[in-house]
């Protein structure tokens, strides 16, 4: 480069005075035409010759010159080459962000400038990206768009991978997810393995004018997410960014735990009345706490009264947490580093990213991984356009400590050691009685023992992943109007996991031992699992291709343009799983013992008889796709467009009738440019306003919904015939479900960009919802409920982003609102079966099956405070009452007519954030605040029976009635035994413990310091960052502080990045 | 120009080309199934395998029954450790109970019995798989059949002269989920029980396992049915018919038939079993009933066989499932018992003894007994083999309908409960003998529930 530019140089000094030329320009800001003022021309030497006039307009008479330099304050400098006696119009683009992506929205399917566009969309750039250092695109698009919410209480499951929605969560039983769409076509992988830094845009699409395009599985909005790619044109350039991430360490006490001294007053309250003797006499092979052991010995007279008590005393002190932080927790540390080299010429342009994440995290589980990207474009003349793009990762990942909730018996205690005073490891008692086994056999069986401290050395456990994705494209123009393309996709996606677990490991011994007994005829034992280690294996290879013909057409007459595409699809998706374990391993010889799982063996310890776990087990699915779809635009003087949408997809559900395969999906929008009206010009501050309006249809398909029953093999430990199960109920009346939205939006820029932003209004209807619903189980008898279409819904939100620049000058300072309301309604349902209300009682996640009340909603027990003896009380029939099955029975039969009431809802209907940018010459810093509002959480209490049975117990437990006359003082039921889930469910689900959610969070805050090196040589931008995240609530509407969204566990860790990016070209 | 004319055209042509393909091979291409380890049953082998899955077809028969009957009692300890729904089935003062229960577990196995029905009605009947087609509809019949009756004997009152006007339970013939469950009479129970058990007939005397039914299980079942009909004439004949096809007993005195294990004697599938089946449920802390586990005498090989002590008492281990879950299925024991009943209510009662003295040489370890069955009365002989029957047949399944049906002969049996120094009752006759519906079934369908 250096050197090209020298001899450019002194072949323009050499004919500096052989011609003298003219050229002119206009200088405009790309984002809104505008024309650009002051802005400095440079001749190739560097010197200023030019500035432009207020219409951007400049003239330079350079002498034979062959590149002028463009260059203006907040605007990435630009050389152009020039020819004598040309016209050029120079678009500056802004510098902090890379804007020739911004002004083009990708739908996957075409690319589109701002004003095209009639769908609520919106595009997120490398800038916007880099504001958070997640190492999951997901993390760092939090807070960034409106209507994108993310639930950080969400569960994982086959239906929702992800936890964001867009516009709210429209449908109950369908797929929860959003469409990810990765270069141009569906991606279906783990998107974890997508590196953040290799990605140039990304457009979400939001209505269903936008997202009616990708069809069937759409219903929830899509994300288009591009990878960087090779440019034509663009000079070589060198990019590189570290980023370090260090957190803080989780605190234990975050999680409620009742003090060791109270946890073990009860475990005595409970020995005496009786609780644990099930344990102790009909199944003593399994563990009591050491409290209850001994209570045991001291009442057969094993120990004395003072060595009882004296020990007692001492595990009174211990806190379990306390060798938990000690030995299993640390700070997380992440490092992550990206290179990317980008090139090319007139005719064609490539791109090279290629990054790698190492996590340690703070339960000593670790993560690696390698990405690469390559992409090529090539451009043939005018007619042929051909691209190839790969995407490959490569991860690695161990899993780390135990979690310390699961540690010890089903009734967990807080008052183990997991090592003693002098460090020693000390063995904890988490699946068998120690004393018991080691008493059976001890000189032919191995130890029992799990002692935690040491157990994790002899445990090897890979979780392996690989992905490749590869996209190419070609396009033909056959006439300037017509263009046919030609895409294909393939991916393929291997994921491996193995467990080896070594000889001596827990496992590998119990096991051994479990299946070993005692032959009185020979007197010896019999041993059916061999000696050695134990490996469990889990491979999982998925892989999908798609291939994709499209016609791209665009006609322009005079003011009338016409332009759109017509295309097929073929899809494939293909999974499948093979899992099998291998006893008696050994990895040196490698080898393996084959053992009999067929058959059932004693396990004498248990009196039953078992099979050995591990026979291979396959599963394989397959999804196919076909679809039709088009696209029109039609816009007349760039002023006023039509659009429409179409979509046809067909599936192979199994068993569906063929009408049911294909359905089309369509939507229609139309936009006004207003800006461009005449009678606009006449207003001066206005820069950009454009009306938009779109209506259109989606649907949500489940491909495991079918109207045919479904049967699958199932184990049989009964014999050797194979057999099957019903698992899916026939349903001749299943539908699919279908989602109408009407929006209304506007964009808008004022005061020459002071002001700017989106406004976007919106209505969904959703009909055929699946919901779980009762039925008469007399007809199936294999679950309590089924999925049907059971209901309606309406929604409605606005969704609004507005932007202002405060103050700019060399000091800036501006502010981003994001605020959006999202409010669902069930509008119908349709087997209005009032117990189905009592579903909330049990589960946030059902929707309300009551017409008119909020889709989602929290529904709570009427509470009448507690009685003289602190038992609580509720309303039958409009009276206080202690009757529990009573009130259970009418919140089942009379729902909200009777003792139930719908508090709100169960997810923020308003939520949004604020950012505020400052910047001074090179200095920049951010914050944002993420805020959620108008909804309700409820509060986790104590429930006697569970802490009975396991061992938890919430802090209320400490406010409890314990004498008459608290009750004028609290709310919290005495403790009774034997437990009553009744009585426990009427408080637990009372309305005194749902409480409001609303709540602001400081999300993250940014300081960067960018200098800038060269003008006419090299450009540079380096970026030196520091970046603080996760930084914790700053209000909650609840007086009790509890942050609504990790209520009761740990949440997420404060995290502190610093790094630098730099590019180089 | 001409060049580029003629690349155009070929492009154009490629794109129709792939258009057309795409649109006529889409069906083909959208007809493979989405996942292979599912499918929807439409041969005789899904069918078959559908009937084989013991797990819902062999084990469902109601515990309800058992728990509420006479067998056992509990200490105050275990009762108070129990949650709500256990302790009010314990006092027959029950809480309205939902999902999962035994209704649920034998009406799976009715559904599958449907499905396989309405599947095989889709079949084509052809020489070469006539003999598989016919043996699998019988044995459809048959767990359906036997579903019907153990639940007819848990949520219904016992056969009388009311039978037409009394509840019965839900007659499902068809696997449509549409179709709306209504209850029918006892009387179209026993009916429907009975006529499809005589279309079993098809079925070979003995299969291959006794998880799948056989002729002889037919007629035992029939034999059964009858029985708890108070029909004694027909039980006899059909318990006739079905030790004349099969009559291995398991000799208790012979080592060679129990395993000689403390804790399981039986081994499962054993040779005296000839369908099997077990309850639902499994017995937790149950204490014999006292008075019952006495009247075993000591020449009782089943006193040491079938208990062992629990703290004071005596816990049941002799389930010949061979572990802790309780056989409900039907044995040559059974038979021989419903056979010698029948005799002895008609007054056969040379026959009656004859038939006693088959069963007892397996059982006991001298000949002190038989010695005493010779000497008894004529008049006690009835309550002497009912009295063994209970004894052999404890913790069957059986009791419950035994009680009903011996009260409807005016025997009076009352159930009486002591638990924490409160006495609760369960008067012969009472209405709660037939034991109530899931609530959320009755709030389903608005069925009538059974009164109290």
């Amino acid at each position: 480069m250096k050197g090209l530019t020298i001899i450019l140089a002194s072949i323009l000094l050499f004919c500096q005075s052989s011609f003298s030329q003219q050229i002119t320009g206009k200088v405009i800001d790309v984002r809104n035409s505008k024309a650009l003022q002051g802005v400095t021309i440079n001749d190739a030497t560097g010197r200023v010759v030019m500035i432009t006039d207020q219409s951007g307009v400049f003239e330079v008479v350079e002498p034979g010159g062959k590149q002028i330099a463009i260059s203006h304050v907040g605007y990435r400098d630009t050389i152009i080459q020039t020819r004598p006696n040309n016209f050029y119009l120079v678009a500056l683009q802004p510098l902090e962000t890379n804007i020739e992506e911004v002004s083009v929205v990708h739908t996957g399917y075409q690319e589109l400038s701002p004003s095209q566009v009639s769908g609520s969309i919106q595009v997120l750039d490398e800038a916007d990206l880099n504001k958070q250092t997640g190492r999951n695109v997901l993390d760092r698009i939090n807070n960034l768009a409106p209507g994108v919410s993310f639930d950080r209480a969400a569960q994982s499951s086959v239906r929702r991978k992800l936890n964001v929605s867009i516009r709210g969560l429209s449908t109950i039983n369908g797929y929860l997810d959003p469409l990810i769409v990765l270069d141009g076509f569906i991606y279906e992988g783990d998107i974890d393995n997508i590196d953040p830094h290799s990605i140039e845009n990304i457009t979400i699409l939001k209505d269903a004018a936008a997202s009616s395009i990708w069809g069937a599985r759409a219903g929830n909005g899509v994300i288009v997410i591009t990878t960087k790619r090779g440019k034509i044109g663009r000079k070589l350039g060198v990019g590189w960014s570290t980023t370090m991430t260090v957190s803080e360490k989780p605190d234990l006490s975050d999680v409620y735990q009742l003090p060791s001294s109270d946890f073990i007053d009860f475990e005595k309250l409970l020995f005496d009345n009786g609780n644990f003797n099930n344990l102790i006499n009909r199944t003593p092979y399994y563990p009591t706490s050491p409290a209850v052991n001994i209570f045991q010995k001291l009442k057969n007279g094993e120990i004395s009264e003072v060595d009882a008590q004296h020990e007692i005393e001492r595990l009174k002190g211990i806190d379990a947490r306390d060798d938990y932080t000690k030995y299993f927790i640390r700070n997380p540390v992440m490092l992550q580093s990206s290179l990317s080299l980008e090139g090319g010429n007139e005719t064609h342009g490539f791109n090279f990213t290629g990054g790698y994440t190492t996590e340690s995290a703070e339960y000593y589980s670790t993560y690696k991984k390698w990405n690469f990207n390559i992409s090529e474009r090539v451009s043939i003349g005018e007619k042929i356009d051909f691209d190839v793009r790969l995407n490959y990762t490569n991860s690695r990942a161990t899993p780390g400590r135990p979690v310390y909730g699961n540690m010890g018996p089903t009734r967990f205690y807080p008052y183990f050691d997991l090592a003693d005073q002098d460090g020693n490891p000390l063995p904890l008692e988490d699946t068998y009685n120690k004393g018991y086994m080691d008493a059976y056999f001890p000189d032919e069986l191995l130890s029992w023992d799990y002692v935690p401290l040491e157990d994790y050395k002899f445990v090897d456990d890979q979780h392996r992943t690989e992905e490749l994705y590869a996209v190419a494209n070609v396009s033909y123009r056959i006439i300037p109007e017509l263009a046919v393309k030609f895409g294909y996709q393939i991916q393929q996606q291997n994921a491996n996991n193995d467990i080896i677990y070594s000889e001596q490991s827990r496992k590998a011994r119990t096991e051994y031992n479990r299946f070993a007994s005692y032959d009185p005829a020979t007197g010896r034992m019999n041993y059916v699992i061999p000696k050695g280690g134990i490996r469990e294996t889990a491979n999982s290879k998925g892989s999908s291709y798609t291939f994709r013909g499209q016609l791209d057409f665009k006609k322009s007459l005079s003011k009338h343009m016409i332009s759109g595409l017509i295309g097929t699809e073929v899809r494939q998706n293909k999974r499948s799983n093979e899992t099998f374990s291998a006893y008696g391993y050994k990895e040196d010889p490698l080898s393996s013992i084959g053992v009999d799982y067929a058959n059932t063996y004693p396990t004498p310890i248990f009196n039953r008889n078992s099979k050995i776990s591990g026979a291979p087990a396959f599963t394989r699915t397959l999804n196919r796709f076909i679809s039709l779809y088009g696209t029109m635009l039609y816009s007349f003087d760039e002023r006023i467009g039509l659009t429409g949408s179409i979509r046809q997809d067909g599936a192979n559900i199994f068993g569906a009738e063929s009408n049911e395969k294909w359905k089309p999906l369509w939507s229609v929008g139309s936009f006004w440019n207003i800006s461009n009206e005449e009678f606009a010009t006449d207003y001066d501050f206005l820069d950009r306003l454009k009306l938009r309006l779109t209506y259109g249809f989606s649907g949500n398909v489940d491909l495991s919904k079918t109207p045919l029953p479904l049967a699958g093999i199932t184990p049989n430990i009964y014999s050797d015939y194979p057999a099957l199960v019903v698992s899916l109920l026939n349903d001749p009346s299943l539908r699919w479900e279908k989602v109408s939205t009407f929006n209304i939006g506007l964009d808008f820029s004022l005061f020459s960009g002071r002001l700017f932003g989106t406004f976007d209004m919106y209505r969904k209807n959703g009909t055929d919802l699946y919901g779980p619903s009762g039925y008469d189980y007399t007809t199936w008898g294999n679950q309590s409920r089924i999925t049907r279409n059971v209901a309606s819904m309406a929604g409605n939100g606005i969704d609004i982003m507005l932007t202002t620049k405060n103050i700019d000058r060399e000091f800036k300072w501006s502010t981003t609102w994001i605020v959006s309301s999202n409010q669902n309604k069930t509008t119908d349902y349709y087997t209005p079966n009032k117990r189905d209300e009592s579903l909330f009682l049990t589960s946030d996640a059902g929707i309300t099956p009551v017409e008119g009340y909020l889709l989602y909603a929290i529904a709570a027990l009427k509470w009448g405070g507690l009685n003289s003896t602190g038992d609580p009380l509720g309303y039958v029939n409009g009276e206080l009452s202690d009757d529990y099955a009573a009130i259970r029975k009418e919140a089942s039969d009379l729902g909200v007519d009777g003792n139930l009431t719908i508090k709100g809802a169960s997810r923020p209907q308003l939520f949004g954030s604020l950012e505020n940018r400052f910047s001074f010459r090179n200095f920049s810093m951010g914050f944002s605040l993420s805020f959620d509002g108008d909804y309700y959480f409820r509060k986790k209490v104590t429930s006697y029976d569970s802490f009975v049975k396991g061992g938890k117990a919430y802090s209320d437990i400490e406010r409890r009635w314990t004498k008459s006359g608290d009750e004028k003082y609290t709310d919290v039921p005495a403790f009774v035994y034997p437990a009553n889930s009744r009585r426990d469910l009427l408080y637990q689900m009372s309305e005194i413990n749902v409480l409001k959610a609303d709540h602001i969070r400081l999300a993250y805050v940014n300081i960067g310091w960018s200098p800038k090196f060269g003008v006419n040589k090299h450009i540079s931008n380096l970026n030196i960052f520091v970046n603080a995240s996760n930084l914790g609530l700053i209000w909650t509407a609840n007086k009790e502080k509890i942050d609504p969204e990790y209520q009761d566990r740990i949440g997420p860790l404060k995290t502190y990045s610093v790094g630098f990016r730099a590019n180089f070209n | 120009m001409k060049k580029v004319n003629s690349v155009n055209k070929i492009c154009l042509l490629i794109f129709a080309v792939y258009f057309l393909v795409c649109n006529t091979a889409c069906e083909k291409f959208l007809d493979e199934k989405s996942t292979a380890t599912t499918t929807s049953p439409n041969n005789l082998e899904s069918f078959q395998m559908l009937l084989d899955n013991a797990n819902v077809m062999n084990v469902s028969f109601p515990t309800f029954g058992e728990i509420s009957a006479d067998n056992y009692f509990l200490t105050d300890e275990t009762f108070n450790g129990l949650n709500e729904f256990r302790r009010g089935d314990y006092i027959w003062d029950w809480p309205d109970y939902e999902y999962v229960n035994d209704w649920a577990r034998g009406y799976h196995a009715v559904y599958v019995s449907n499905l396989v029905l309405d599947g095989l009605g889709e079949l084509e009947v052809t020489s070469s798989n006539r003999k598989q087609y016919e043996d699998i509809y019988a044995s459809a019949l048959f767990y359906r059949a036997y579903s019907f009756l153990s639940m007819l004997w848990t949520y219904s009152l016992a056969y009388d002269e009311n039978a037409s006007e009394n509840l019965g339970i839900v007659l499902r013939k068809t696997s449509n989920p549409v179709v709306v469950s209504q209850r029918s009479s006892v009387q179209e129970c026993y009916d429907q029980i009975i006529s499809d058990l005589k279309k079993c007939t098809t079925l070979p005397m003995t299969t291959g396992h006794v998880l799948r039914p056989s002729k002889v299980a037919v007629y035992g079942t029939l034999a059964r049915t009858y029985l708890s009909m108070r029909d004694y004439q027909q039980a006899y004949n059909y318990a006739d018919s079905a030790l004349v096809l099969y009559d291995n007993l398991l000799d208790f005195n012979d080592a060679q038939d129990t395993t000689g294990s403390d804790d399981y004697p039986f081994t499962r599938y054993n040779k005296e079993t000839i369908y099997f089946s077990t309850l639902t449920l499994t017995a937790n802390n149950w204490n014999t009933d006292t008075s019952l586990y006495q009247s075993y005498k000591d020449s009782d090989l089943r006193k040491s066989l079938f208990f062992k002590p629990l703290n004071e008492n005596y816990e049941f281990k002799g389930s010949y499932s061979g572990d802790y879950w309780l056989f409900s299925g039907l044995t040559t024991g059974e038979l021989l018992l419903i056979k010698a009943e029948s005799a002895a209510f008609m007054d056969s009662y040379d026959q009656a003894r004859s038939v006693m003295r088959v069963l007892m040489a397996k059982r006991y370890s001298d000949d002190g007994e038989l010695i005493s069955l010779n000497a008894l009365p004529n008049e006690q002989l009835l309550q002497f083999i009912r009295t063994e029957r209970r004894k052999e047949m404890i913790f069957r399944g059986q009791r419950w309908i035994d009680i009903k049906r011996f009260n409807k002969e005016g025997l009076n049996i009352d159930l009486t409960r002591i638990v924490n120094g409160e006495v609760y009752e369960l008067p012969a006759n009472d209405l709660r003998f037939a034991l109530p519906l899931p609530h959320d079934i009755i709030l389903e369908t608005g069925m009538q529930q059974n009164p109290k």
